[in-house]
């Protein structure tokens, strides 16, 4: 009968110890697939930011498709690939590969027409590229500056 | 007698093993909760942050798109809202996410009276008429704030803007 207790309490302190240890590897893995999220987020609120900011122009080609005119003069085009779902910056993805984007919408709230000074609220949704379940919307509002 | 023993001795060893793992889950535990609530923190700090430079941008937004200024009022809150393009109207927004508390006030500038020594540089004293100081009709400090309950306990993220019509051409 002792025995039978004994191997029972071992028995449970031993899933108890293979739960806790599972747990604790998924949350880590978890964490890691949080920390690719948040540094696109980061990543895109950067870049976003300071060229619109910065812009002499700002064209909205289409509702997720936005042409700026640099400082320099230099021209930079961003748009969703829906094909790798990553974010293009003149061709070129400027998201990583862990990461798809759902969605990327571009919404002008501008006060006066163009090309006075534009107001843009990016809408962005993404996901993990292996674990759907880890996904994070974000809202990023950006107004050009005078003298830019 | 022996037999006795025997079985004193499985209860013993149970007994044991049931105190080391509560020892490790006392200890653990706590630990856990430290880092979630960490995590929790740092997540709702990203996005006060987002909230607070929205209020930022639509705020520098109107007042570099609008020459009367009269038409919001001093040491009064706004909210921005949209409905097609960026206004703010008279209020504070509240549940933001379900949890942020978010205000703008315009805020009127104090400057020192321009000489050629120091030509209207700013006084950020509580009574501007006492330090001697003008406010200053063409600049206004736009004091974005952000706040949330975390655990019973209000946090707070203040930006502040100053804008002036000079440098905005209005």
């Amino acid at each position: 009968m002792e025995l039978l207790i004994g191997m029972t309490l071992i028995s449970f302190i031993f899933l108890g110890v293979i739960t806790a240890t599972a747990v604790l590897l998924n949350s880590n893995a978890r964490v890691k697939q949080i920390d690719h999220l948040e540094q696109a987020k980061n990543d895109l609120q950067l870049e976003f930011s300071n060229s619109i900011r910065w812009a002499k122009a700002i064209t909205i080609v289409s509702p997720s498709e936005l042409t700026i005119t640099n400082s320099d003069s230099s021209t930079s085009a961003y748009q969703l690939d829906v094909s790798t779902k990553r974010i293009v910056k003149n061709g070129v993805p400027i998201t990583s590969d862990t990461v798809d984007i759902m969605n990327f919408e571009i919404n002008d709230y501008s006060r006066l027409p163009a090309p006075a000074l534009r107001s843009l609220q990016l809408f962005i949704e993404m996901q993990h590229h292996d674990f759907s379940a880890v996904r994070q919307t974000f809202r990023l509002v950006v107004s050009q500056r005078v003298g830019s | 007698m022996r037999i006795f023993t025997r079985r004193g001795f499985l209860i013993l060893e149970a007994i044991i093993a049931i105190g080391i793992l509560s020892v490790i889950l006392v200890t653990v535990l706590p630990s856990l909760s430290f880092f979630v609530k960490r995590a929790r923190r740092s997540q709702n700090e990203t996005q006060a942050t987002l909230l607070l430079q929205e209020g930022m941008e639509v705020a520098y937004h109107v007042f570099s798109t609008t020459s009367n200024w009269d038409l919001y009022a001093i040491d009064t809150s706004y909210r921005p809202v949209h409905n097609g393009m960026w206004e703010l109207v008279a209020g504070v927004d509240t549940d933001l996410e379900t949890l942020y508390t978010r205000k703008i006030e315009i805020k009127a500038v104090c400057r020192h009276p321009a000489t050629s020594a120091q030509p209207g540089e700013i006084l950020d004293v509580p009574d501007c008429s006492a330090a001697h100081g003008l406010f200053d009709p063409t600049s206004r400090s736009l004091i974005t704030t952000v706040s949330w309950d975390e655990g019973g306990t209000v946090q707070t993220l203040t930006a502040k803007l100053l804008v002036t019509k000079q440098l905005l051409s209005l």
